[in-house]
């Protein structure tokens, strides 16, 4: 039960923090930079 | 015998084109209209003005582009544009088929001889048989399209060959080495069958698609040179090499999106002759073999679908960063509405792709698990359809404002701009992996021992996907300025891609040794099949749209910036009369394959052999 | 082959049937939508003749959205400025007095004209190419390929600009063919002494400079005192704007901003601002040099007669159009017609305003080789 939970959390964990780094790469990348709360810092 | 006819004609052709393009280049055609010799020589001073002393040989060289008044055009009595479209759509078609068929036709080759299973090999020789009807069509259009463009535009042609030159000689051989490699690879297949004769016929294979790829790219670079030239002054007299002539900032982009484009093509043409085997099949082998086929089939031309929007992204953001006016053009301006009949063709497309795959679930019993998720993919599916449809932002007549009440709907407005679109697009490719991934896995059952944390993970990636793709859709497109809001469509590709990379990761490494459930070919709906009409249909349709906007974004120019088009039809006609024109060639198209579906059945119909009777004929009745 | 089974009837009539209809009904899309035909540019003949400045601004609009293509990107959907929905020509003093400005333009006209030619001379923030930190313009340069505005047709854009937030139009209206100045080297040249300009735009027919000229209009040796730099620019390029007293509206020249070039404007404008002063060479010497010439080219040039009358197709609408002028005067009216012009005034014309001395002024050959040229225009 608690095993369960925690494949879960973890795995979307993970994955959340996956996609914040990669949406702050892809952004850089084109020279958009973002602030750490993914606005805009241009 | 018919075979052989087969053989002659493509090369014939292809010698006859070697021997007129060699004639055309060496007679060093000189057009009557070039401009006076007076401004010529004074852009060609300006441009050598640099190299001290620069001879005058080379000074004579610099021939600026042609400009044809209208009276230079050859009237025909009918549209010289309407004749040369078709023709040169039906090329393409063909070409199309003929480069993308031997391309997956190797690959099943290759996992034939991996795996060891007979019926991959008899499968890609089957589909070869259907690409080497094509090539003689092919062959015969391409000579066709070349005599009618020489003939109705004289002085394009005379400025191409100019600017192209020995170019054209090389992709003329090319084509003759294309045909002895297809006729060599096609009837040598039985003959290098198994063994090290195998891999060179396998190498053959390589080799034709290497001339394939290459006879390809010579041409696209045509056709971008149109769009983007390179390599030639700004009244287009040509001062690079052939090289920078051809690399042009389109070629590349083109390029790519034509090689994948074709490979859907491809598999969604030989999907449909599949299904029209599995319908009229008369036993239950072949009905399973033909269902097998189209699965196959299909499989190819939506694996080669998906990655194609991204490489269409690509070649549209380097139209704009060409000329902002060109990708305003096609996406803003008067071209703006094809692209809602392109979102028609597409969610077709989509439609019919998934609604195949679910079908195809009743192959297997292991597919039970998954069929709750069917109807929830198919709403969401439809939901992004609609908004994807919603009109766009165009540039629209008084009469249009004031009929819509402002240059946007009032409730529909926030959806008809690209971000919303772009939320759509990228929700329906993944929805459809979605279905491409639980077919794959509806006859497996994983062992692996980390099966629920593999789960957890994508389902994880398919849920933080969906909602970045959102955010950032509805985020950047219409909270922050026009910068970020096209940056984050890139955000949103990207989420996109890791979703059918991972999922394709993911599921080759938790279904390795996985026990799997029987499938049962040819258990599956006949109106299943019809969806496998329906892909190449909208594919044919598509193809000939995208590749009339492609080309209509020159607006009056032959070649963009430097040879004006003053022919009667320098202008863009109605989409009405540009959708006809594609159904003309769609419908063309679909006979001529019927043609070649005939011919491929007919070389295995043997009659049978008149028995000596003694009885006549009418008696026997 | 023991597996037979039965095969549904019509397969192909089927397969080809829907493969028909679906093909259709994607035609059926295509045409349910607005039909719009895209022309290719017309190169449009603009009757020059017949141009006022409300037909002018007119055809700046046409172009702004038809040939020009401005409003592709010009429009409310913020891919560039919404020019529609600005004032141009406040936006463009502004953008004057903008550090980040790299151009040569001192006025709103030539700010216009500039970012038109040259639209990288100031980017608008947040308009530049992407990753260029609004550096380089993504506008095309209008004159150039593809989109090739003639000089006339972007005076005509400006003019719209200007007069659509009902700002004074300043740019002129065209009178000459555009092709055929442009080409000619001779006019393009632009005189470069203050002397040369005033021989050049006959200014002496109807003023007093360089200590000579005519009384048509006001004196110039004096104006410095009076009027400003500014006033003395807006009074050339737009004369009609203040009339001195005693002095007829309406007689010179609309068009000398448009003939003259910057570099002509500015020499003619230090000039008169500097007080009149004479400058070293003698005032006389050099007109009367020219005015000896008998060439008839020299002759219409030298007293200027372009300025009112349109002769080998070109010149200004005060006076009648010369090229016909054969047809209708014989010899001894067309000589009477130069030495007492105000005896007969030809229909829809005022007296008074040709100078009535140029008798006094061209020598007996000069006025015979001008009767003969204008005897054969018919």
């Amino acid at each position: 039960m608690g095993k369960n939970l925690q494949v879960w959390l973890v795995a979307f964990a993970v994955v959340l923090i996956f996609f914040y780094g990669l949406d702050h790469l892809v952004m850089n990348m084109q020279g958009l930079p973002l602030n750490i709360d993914l606005t805009p810092s241009q | 015998m018919k075979e052989t006819r087969n053989f002659s004609s493509p090369i014939l052709l292809s010698l006859l084109m070697i021997a007129v393009l060699g004639f055309l280049w060496s007679g060093d055609m000189a057009p009557t209209h070039w401009l006076p010799e007076a401004v010529a020589s004074e852009v060609a001073a300006e441009e050598v003005a640099t190299a001290e002393g620069a001879d005058a040989a080379q000074e004579l060289k610099l021939r600026p582009a042609p400009r044809p008044s209208r009276e230079d055009y050859p009237d025909v009595g009918t549209s010289s544009r309407s004749i040369v479209w078709i023709i040169a759509q039906m090329h393409l078609f063909f070409g199309a088929l003929v480069l993308a068929v031997p391309l997956f036709v190797l690959v099943i080759e290759l996992l034939g001889k991996s795996t060891g299973d007979a019926r991959y090999d008899d499968m890609a020789h089957e589909f070869m048989k259907i690409s080497i009807t094509a090539y003689s069509i092919t062959a015969l259009f391409g000579g066709t399209l070349a005599l009618a463009l020489f003939l109705l535009y004289p002085d394009l042609m005379a400025y191409l060959m100019q600017a192209f030159g020995a170019q054209m000689l090389v992709y003329a051989m090319l084509f003759f080495m294309e045909s002895i490699l297809l006729y060599i690879y096609y009837y040598g297949w039985d003959a290098l069958r198994y063994g090290n004769a195998k891999w060179v016929h396998i190498s053959l294979g390589l080799l034709l698609n290497g001339v394939g790829a290459t006879l390809m790219v010579m041409a696209n670079s045509w056709a971008t040179f149109m769009m983007a030239p390179s390599g030639v002054n700004e009244v287009g007299a040509v001062i690079g090499n052939i090289w920078e002539v051809m690399k042009g900032p389109l070629w590349n982009p083109i390029n790519l999106h034509r090689f994948i484009a074709n490979i859907a093509f491809g598999g969604a043409v030989v999907g449909a002759y599949a299904a029209y085997k599995c319908l009229a099949a008369r036993t239950a082998e072949d009905r399973a073999h033909y269902d097998w086929m189209g699965y196959t089939s299909n499989f190819i031309a939506i694996l080669a679908f998906l990655p194609l929007p991204f490489a269409g992204y690509w070649l549209m953001a380097e139209i704009y960063a060409y000329s902002q006016q060109m990708g305003i053009t096609a996406m803003g301006g008067i071209l703006a509405w094809l692209f809602i009949v392109q979102a028609v063709l597409i969610g077709t497309i989509l439609m019919a792709g998934n609604y195949y795959l679910w079908s195809g679930m009743s192959r297997t019993e292991g597919s039970k698990r998954y069929q709750g998720m069917i109807k929830y993919i198919a709403v969401v599916l439809v939901i992004c359809f609609l908004i994807w449809v919603t009109p766009h932002t165009l540039i629209l007549t008084s009469g249009e404002i004031a009929a819509l009440g402002g240059s946007h709907h009032h409730l529909l407005g926030p959806l008809g701009i690209m971000p919303a679109k772009n939320i759509a697009v990228n929700l329906m490719l993944i929805f459809t992996f979605l279905s491409f991934q639980i077919y794959r896995r509806s006859d497996k059952v994983a062992t692996v021992s980390w099966e629920k944390a593999g789960n957890a993970l994508m389902v994880a990636i398919y849920v933080v996907a969906i909602a970045n793709i959102i955010f950032a859709g509805v985020y950047y497109g219409y909270f922050t300025n026009t910068v970020y809001k096209v940056g984050a469509s890139v955000t949103q590709v990207v989420s996109t891609l890791v979703v059918i990379i991972s999922g394709v990761v993911i599921d080759a490494f938790m279904y390795r040794k996985a026990k799997t459930l029987p499938s049962f070919w040819g258990q599956v709906s006949n109106r299943s099949q019809y969806a496998l009409f329906a892909l190449p249909i909208a594919f044919t349709w598509l193809m000939a749209l995208m590749g009339y906007v492609r080309s209509s974004v020159r607006t009056h120019w032959h070649v963009y910036t430097v040879m004006k088009d003053n022919s009667p039809d320098n202008f863009i006609p109605t989409i009405g009369y540009a959708g006809n024109m594609m159904t003309i060639v769609t419908v063309m198209f679909v006979l001529f394959v019927l043609f070649i579906f005939w011919i491929a059945s007919l070389s295995n119909t043997k009659q049978a052999p008149p028995l000596p009777v003694t009885k006549k004929a009418g008696e026997a009745a | 082959m023991n597996n037979e089974i039965k095969a549904p009837r019509g397969v192909l009539v089927k397969s080809m049937g829907f493969s028909l209809a679906l093909a259709l009904l994607f035609t059926l899309v295509a045409n349910l939508l607005p039909q719009v035909e895209g022309e290719a540019p017309v190169d449009q003949k603009v009757d020059l003749g017949a141009l006022t400045m409300e037909s002018y601004v007119a055809l700046g609009e046409t172009l702004f959205s038809g040939k020009g293509t401005c409003s592709l990107c010009h429009n409310d959907l913020g891919r560039a400025p919404d020019i529609l929905a600005l004032n141009m020509v406040e936006v463009a003093n502004q953008h004057l007095q903008d550090e980040r400005y790299k151009g040569s333009a001192t006025d709103a006209e030539s700010y216009l004209h500039e970012s038109l030619v040259d639209p990288g001379m100031y980017v608008v923030k947040d308009y530049g190419k992407k990753g260029s930190n609004d550096t380089i313009s993504p506008m095309p340069a209008v004159d150039k390929s593809p989109i090739e505005l003639s000089e006339i047709e972007i005076n005509a854009i400006i003019a719209f600009m200007q007069a659509k937030d009902g700002h004074d139009v300043t740019v002129s209206l065209p009178t000459e063919e555009p092709v055929a100045e442009a080409a000619s080297p001779e006019v393009a040249e632009s005189a470069d002494t203050i002397e040369a300009v005033v021989a050049k735009y006959s200014c002496q027919a109807c003023h007093v400079i360089l200590g000579s000229g005519g009384d048509l209009g006001p004196a110039l040796e004096q104006v410095a005192g009076r009027f400003t730099r500014e006033e003395i620019r807006q009074g050339i390029i737009a004369p009609d704007a203040v009339i001195a007293e005693g002095f007829p509206p309406g007689v010179m020249p609309q068009d000398l901003a448009e003939q003259m070039t910057v570099k002509e404007l500015g020499i003619l404008v230090d000039y008169l601002a500097g007080g009149g002063e004479f400058s070293a060479v003698p005032p006389t010497a050099k007109p009367s040099d020219d005015n000896a010439d008998s060439r008839v080219e020299a002759v219409i040039s030298n007293f200027g007669c372009q300025a009112c009358h349109v002769i080998s197709g070109s010149g200004g609408k005060l006076g009648p159009g010369l090229d016909d002028i054969g047809a209708r005067l014989n010899a001894e009216q067309i000589r009477q017609s130069i030495i007492d012009p105000n005896a007969v005034i030809a229909k829809g014309f005022s007296s008074g305003v040709m100078p009535p001395n140029y008798s006094e002024q061209m020598s007996e050959e000069q006025l015979d080789a001008l009767v003969v040229f204008l005897l054969e225009r018919k």
